[in-house]
């Protein structure tokens, strides 16, 4: 029989190895510091982690050895306003407020950054503009929120977020945002990644429509419109999806006096290859950001989290872009969490997650209260080894007129009525499980698509119940101490 | 009873735990120089480099040793050091303002949600029945615009409308069902 070493001699070894190989395991400290990077239209197909095999994403894809990687997580909107809406309130955009009426995040729902300002947390944030600009009010809770230019990139944003850190109380945890579009449009990045993916021999319209400003959104059903504003505003109507509207493009690319080009099967090839080369700059300028973390000593201290906001369409569905349709590529996300010093490192969990489930998550990593209300279920003890009990169904919903619901076996979209109207359930109750008010997604089985709708209107009668959120979800104590800190109008 | 003791492999990994490989500038940039390096030499020759670009390099720029190539250190200077907007002199998109809401939507949303109601009732009377004629868009707007299912207007469009819907054996929504057998106001 082999001697069993006692376990004084065991931790003695323990130290003598961690000391020889110049580490030691993170040491409980509190509730831990969190990096929440969110890189916007980033699709998930095109990471490494997820199963692609281009080696689009090594950066991102060397982070997923080190994080816990949930593998069906989805946006519940399908453009940045409504998504980080969600993403901060762990709500369903319309539940936080007017927000299709303003415009804006309004102020009567508590945002992760407020709850964590209560728990002592410091917060910040270092946002690349476009709906993330302040007026549109999803900086409300954060003590630093500095926008690094109009629709800017990780390239802008990474050093100013660095700079916060810098300037950081160190005894105090944090909670720190960093955003990015380096995936959104227009996809077309300096080198050496930005053509860095295409045919080299490729010559043809698909180099126009990349280069040009707004190129790719004048991509309408495989006709490539000319920039002329007219036709432009013309388009915005042509991209809400209809058959009317399907009608109008063939008939206005058929007009030889508008100059409207069809693309080529090698065209459409050439733009989703420069999207690749977007995603390879987005995955380099990851790896810079961790690499500033690394060099801070940060990483066994933090919990850091990546995550895009919703998808992007390369023109599966006859557009370019995510906010006129919930199909998979417009709402398919990543989502990994990398605990301090890497632990759980390539676990992968399966089961379907939303996007909703960040706050939660945080929150209790934080040891922070979450308010009445929230939509999400907390994957801390998930990330820390535990099960996933993944949810039935997980839903959707867009400012133009749609809402989908998603099971494991499929996807089912309601078009016509909008998320804000009273009468969507009633609608979707009363209208025919097929087109064109309805469409499934694949080979989703008849009952599948009826008890999808059930689980619709089951979902919109809730949100229609809880109506939009008033402060009424916070504690007497949490809301006068958010009143005393200014976040709330007076009633 | 005996404690199980970890072992050799259980402590490797449990001190693996705090001691990944670290995170640096050059191994972020790395794989974007191996990605165009043809010749596996580990730097970057002009026609190499050049092929991840969409515009035109002035090599000698970024070859700050003067090696006729592009290493590593280089090249991080590069990502670095050049803007994504505007490197190609094409000015981004516009930043978005608030008031772009009021474009998409331009009517109250007591306004907007009838509106959208009647078109989608109207939708799918179509679709059953491409040749029926249903009330016009602008009996739409002028009834929506009342702001109300149960002005007389709506209730006139909703005894319209299930009537449709009655005659192609489609299911009325309640609520249009309800105004529309409410008894018409006395004038």
């Amino acid at each position: 029989m082999m001697p069993t070493s006692s376990p004084l001699r065991t931790t003695g070894l323990l130290i003598w190895l961690s000391l020889l190989l110049g580490c030691q395991a993170p040491q409980p400290k509190g509730p831990p510091s969190i990096v929440l990077v969110c890189m916007d239209t980033l699709r998930r197909d095109r990471l490494g982690a997820y199963g692609n095999p281009d080696g689009l994403t090594p950066n991102l894809d060397r982070f997923a050895t080190q994080a816990v990687l949930f593998e069906d997580p989805w946006a519940v909107a399908n453009e940045t306003l409504l998504s980080h809406a969600a993403l901060f309130t762990s709500r369903y955009a319309t539940e936080t407020g007017p927000i299709f009426d303003d415009y804006a995040l309004s102020a009567g729902v508590p945002t992760l950054a407020e709850v964590m300002g209560l728990h002592g947390y410091q917060t910040g944030a270092a946002v690349a503009g476009g709906h993330l600009n302040a007026a549109f009010g999803l900086g409300r809770g954060f003590d630093w929120f500095e926008q690094g230019g109009s629709w800017a990139s990780l390239f802008h944003t990474v050093p100013l977020a660095m700079g916060w850190l810098d300037e950081r109380d160190p005894l105090k945890p944090f909670l720190l945002f960093v955003h990015g579009y380096d995936t959104h449009t227009r996809y077309l990045k300096p080198g050496p990644y930005g053509t860095s993916r295409t045919d080299r021999d490729y010559l043809g319209l698909g180099m126009d429509v990349t280069r040009q400003k707004m190129g790719t959104v004048r991509v309408v059903d495989g006709a490539f419109f000319p920039a002329n504003m007219d036709q432009i505003h013309d388009l915005g109507a042509l991209r809400v999806r209809g058959e009317d509207q399907r009608a109008r493009t063939r008939a206005l690319a058929a007009n030889p006096s508008l100059g409207v080009v069809q693309l080529e099967q090698q065209d459409f090839a050439h733009i989703a290859q420069v999207y690749d080369g977007a995603v390879a700059y987005a995955d380099a300028w990851f790896g810079l950001l961790m690499a500033e973390l690394d060099e801070r000593e940060l990483l066994d201290d933090v919990v850091v989290v990546v995550l895009s906001d919703h998808g992007e369409e390369l023109g599966e569905h006859g557009l370019y872009g995510h906010r006129y349709s919930l199909s998979d590529e417009s709402l398919a996300v990543p989502l990994m969490v990398r605990l301090p010093g890497g632990a759980q490192g390539g676990r992968r969990v399966s089961g379907l997650v939303d996007l909703t489930d960040v706050m939660p998550t945080l929150l209790e990593a934080a040891e922070a209260t979450p308010p009445a209300g929230i939509r999400g279920h907390s994957l801390w003890p998930v990330v820390q080894g535990g099960e996933l009990e993944p949810r039935e169904a997980v839903f959707a919903q867009t400012m133009f007129r749609a809402v989908s619901a998603r099971s494991r076996e499929g996807r089912l979209t309601f078009s016509g009525i909008g998320a804000d109207s009273p009468w969507l359930s009633e609608m979707m109750g009363t209208s025919r499980v097929e087109a064109p008010a309805f469409e499934a997604s694949g080979e989703l089985p008849r009952p599948a698509q009826f008890d999808l709708v059930s689980k619709l209107i089951l979902w919109n009668r809730d949100l229609r119940q809880s109506g939009p959120s008033e402060p009424r979800s916070l504690t007497p104590e949490q809301r006068q101490l958010m009143q005393e800190q200014g976040y709330w109008r007076p009633e | 009873m005996s404690r199980r003791l970890p072992t050799w492999a259980g402590l490797a990994m449990l001190l693996s735990v705090g001691c990944q490989e670290r995170w640096t500038p050059e191994e972020a940039v790395l794989p974007g120089l191996m990605a165009l390096d043809m010749n596996g030499d580990n730097q970057l020759d002009v026609f190499e480099l050049q092929r991840g670009s969409p515009v035109q390099l002035d090599f000698e720029q970024l070859d700050l040793d003067h090696s006729q190539a592009v290493e590593l250190d280089e090249l991080l200077a590069m990502v670095r050091g050049t803007d994504p907007k505007g490197f190609d002199g094409i000015e981004g998109a516009v930043e978005p303002h608030i008031s772009d809401g009021a474009a998409i939507f331009p009517d109250p949303k007591r306004v907007r949600t009838i509106r959208v109601v009647f078109q989608f009732m109207a939708d799918q009377i179509h679709t059953a029945a491409p040749g029926i004629q249903t009330p016009s868009e602008e009996d739409i707007h002028a009834a929506a615009r009342t702001g109300s299912l149960d002005s007389p207007e709506c209730r006139a469009l909703a005894r319209e409308f299930v009537k449709h819907y009655a005659a192609l054996g489609l299911q009325p929504p309640p609520s249009i069902y309800a105004r529309a057998s409410a008894a018409a106001p006395t004038p």
